[in-house]
């Protein structure tokens, strides 16, 4: 699942959650599936940093290297 | 201010100086009609002309040029250069192009039509940008404002996003080739979608973007294609072939990489929603529990109080029904062989009976009977 496909499955429990008739046994089990979900989408934003590199050719043979500028 | 005066010779070729070393009138095209066109030997003289001014011109090799003639409306490509013997500046001319309709852009239509017939434009065979794109294949110049651009918009958009950058000339002899070997070299690569980049420029920068060879390599791909060549109002040839076409290099990162930081403030919103909302329900839990627990409390207490009201009662009523306590206040029980005697008419007289006192008992006889 993506992170906009998380961020969509939260808001739905979220929804859920806060219909009245969610008792307390079910309302956990949505906060706890929440909370993850939150979690989850807090690791993808802050610590997954992606790299930059550029192809170079060395004897002909192809291999990534960090882009510096 | 040096008031010795120059000699034309120095002041003219002062001129031509100034002139010759100046790079922004190097390779420059001029819009004008021509007029008074000569043709002799293969150089031809002309002059271009405007509403207001005019500029003399010649052009060496002009023997292709034959069909121009006074009146046309022209692109000349060349460079001014100035005569310091005569005292006169003319435009060295490399090329004619008729306005509106050059070379370049002729070439263009015609590669157009004829990829557009053999289909390679066709919705049909556009591959779907993917939606969750996690490595990006970039073909581009490694130096200049490209790279930074795609990179600067994908990193404000999403963190998480690898770019790989595949270096590429992207004007002049041979830039379609190395553009080639990228989306060839990324096609066996881990990437999930290639960007094919270059930033604004004339119509012979482009050029490279406009090559067949180019066209085929797009088509031929197996990974998605974006083109992002040139400003907005740039339309080259993989623009019709890409699988889609941004129209600037900062757009292709735009619409190549889904904004996660902008879902950044939602997520907050949403988190603290979630725990608020889960802390209201146990709240009010607990307070529902809470009510139950005292209304139980209670009635029970309700219950054992009315309870002990009626015990005491009972207790009270039962002491004042205790025979023994009649017996205080002066009465005496009678019994015969231990059966109590509460008539007359069970005993005679000479009877022998028991008479129970509060501190004892006698035995008497009867002497006498009256009966009420």
């Amino acid at each position: 699942m993506n992170f906009e496909s998380k961020i969509k499955k939260l808001e739905e429990l979220v929804k859920k959650l806060e219909t009245p008739d969610v008792g307390i046994d079910a309302g956990v089990k949505l906060f706890d599936e929440g909370i993850k979900l939150s979690k989850e989408c807090y690791e993808i934003l802050n610590t997954n940093k992606g790299e930059i590199n550029i192809i170079t050719k060395d004897l002909n043979e192809a291999r990534e290297k960090p882009f510096k500028k | 201010m040096n008031n010795k005066p120059l000699s034309v010779s120095q002041l003219n070729n002062y001129l031509k100086s100034i002139i010759d070393s100046e790079s922004m009138l190097k390779n420059i095209t001029v819009v004008g009609e021509v007029s008074t066109i000569n043709i002799v030997r293969g150089i031809a003289y002309f002059a271009l002309k405007d509403a207001n001014s005019l500029l003399n011109c010649v052009l060496f090799g002009a023997d292709k040029y034959s069909d121009v003639k006074n009146g046309d409306k022209v692109l000349v490509t060349g460079s001014p250069s100035y005569y310091a013997k005569g005292g006169k500046l003319t435009f060295n001319a490399r090329k004619i192009e008729s306005y509106g309709l050059g070379e370049l852009y002729k070439q263009f239509l015609a590669l157009k039509e004829k990829l557009q017939k053999e289909g390679l434009f066709d919705t049909a065979f556009k591959k779907a940008i993917p939606k969750d794109v996690k490595r990006i294949g970039v073909i581009t110049s490694k130096t200049g404002a490209v790279i930074e651009d795609i990179i600067n918009v994908v990193r404000r958009r999403n963190n998480s996003i690898d770019i790989v950058l595949y270096p590429a000339k992207v004007q002049g002899d041979n830039a379609e080739n190395e553009l080639v070997a990228g989306i060839e070299f990324f096609n066996n690569y881990n990437v999930d979608i290639i960007i094919v980049a270059r930033g604004g420029g004339s119509m012979e920068d482009l050029e490279p973007f406009n090559k067949e060879n180019l066209a085929r390599a797009v088509f031929e791909s197996l990974k998605p294609v974006v083109s992002a060549v040139g400003h907005e109002t740039d339309f080259t040839i993989i623009d019709f072939v890409s699988d889609l076409r941004a129209p600037t290099p900062s757009a292709a990162a735009e619409l190549v990489v889904a904004d996660y930081m902008s879902q950044a403030d939602r997520l907050n919103i949403l988190s603290d929603r979630l725990i608020s909302i889960q802390k209201n329900k146990i709240n009010l839990s607990e307070s529902l529990l809470n009510n139950l627990t005292d209304t139980f409390k209670n009635k029970i207490n309700m219950l054992v109080v009315k309870d002990q009201n009626k015990l005491d009662l009972l207790t009270s009523s039962l002491s004042k029904l205790n025979p023994a306590n009649i017996l205080l206040k002066g009465y005496a029980k009678l019994e015969i062989n231990s059966i109590p005697i509460n008539s007359v008419k069970n005993l005679n007289v000479g009877n022998e009976f028991t008479a129970h006192l509060k501190d004892g008992k006698i035995k008497a006889t009867v002497t006498d009977k009256e009966e009420n």
